[in-house]
């Protein structure tokens, strides 16, 4: 019985709303704003992933060419070796150059990378 | 889902939803607008993993649902019934004032009350798409329509 009542008072329950017209057109302007937005954002992965991929490429090219020039390196440090003592620092430096070396190609290659990311974001984003 | 699809499924559902918002924020139809849109949006950014057209309706009541709830918490200082009375008293007055009981009514119950006799009695949900929309048990569903039913108790009397 109190279910019955209850429906018939939501049953004639006819609150005054807005236009239908005036609620789609509305809501159409919306999903045509969220349809830019959505493009925007699907033009700017396609920038993000081209910008990855040259710092990748440029940042694998300087670590290459940086460790062409190890030979060279190790070179100079077996000479340097020769004139100091072996307990100093320099000393030190040059029995164990090898990872410090290696340090410097990875912090300067990844440097560099990182830079050539934000410089070919900011060239493809001028292009567009 | 297709743009043209969603739009078709918006304009089935649309009216019927709107009038539920309504009675939901308790006679403020700007807000229940506002919901709808917002809903409407949100469920356009998700529809195209969404596979099943025959429950878009169920789904786009749970959103409004949430939203609706997202709305409460972000506001401060939310008056329910007193809020929707002031900004209602001016614009379309005769028709607020003609469910202000309902209103007054629905007001006193919580939320997720709100919705279940709302679901039930006016969308003719049963309780499993209940408690599907409200993300409840049935249990919980039941004792939510129970309660309803014990504070709107007071509305039948009224109206009769």
């Amino acid at each position: 019985m109190e279910d019955e009542k209850i429906k018939e008072i939501f049953n004639k329950f006819e609150p005054p709303l807005s236009s239908d017209f005036q609620f789609m057109n509305r809501l159409e302007a919306n999903l045509r704003s969220v349809e830019l937005v959505k493009e925007h954002s699907a033009k700017l992965r396609v920038m993000n992933r081209k910008a990855v991929m040259i710092a990748a490429v440029v940042g694998f090219l300087c670590g290459f060419l940086f460790s062409l020039a190890l030979p060279a390196i190790g070179a100079a440090m077996i000479s340097l070796r020769q004139t100091v003592a072996s307990e100093s620092f320099v000393g030190f430096l040059t029995q164990n150059y090898l990872p410090i070396v290696w340090a410097i190609i990875a912090g300067v290659s990844g440097f560099i990378a990182i830079n050539t990311f934000e410089l070919s974001l900011f060239l493809l984003q001028r292009r567009r | 889902m297709t743009r043209e699809d969603f739009i078709r499924h918006v304009e089935a559902t649309q009216k019927p939803f709107r009038r539920f918002l309504v009675a939901l924020c308790c006679g403020d139809s700007q807000l229940a607008d506002d919901i709808a849109q917002e809903s409407y949006i949100k469920g356009y950014l998700s529809s195209e993993s969404f596979r099943d057209d025959d429950k878009f309706a169920s789904w786009i009541y749970r959103i409004g649902y949430n939203t609706f709830l997202n709305h409460r918490r972000s506001l401060k200082h939310f008056s329910g019934y007193a809020e929707a009375e002031i900004i209602t008293a001016d614009d379309k007055a005769d028709s607020s004032f003609r469910y202000q009981a309902l209103y007054s009514a629905l007001d006193r119950l919580t939320p997720a009350e709100r919705t279940s006799i709302l679901l039930y009695y006016m969308e003719g949900y049963s309780i499993r798409e209940i408690s599907g929309i409200e993300n409840v048990s049935e249990d919980a569903v039941k004792k939510h329509l129970q309660r309803g039913r014990q504070h709107l108790k007071g509305l039948l009397g009224k109206m009769e």
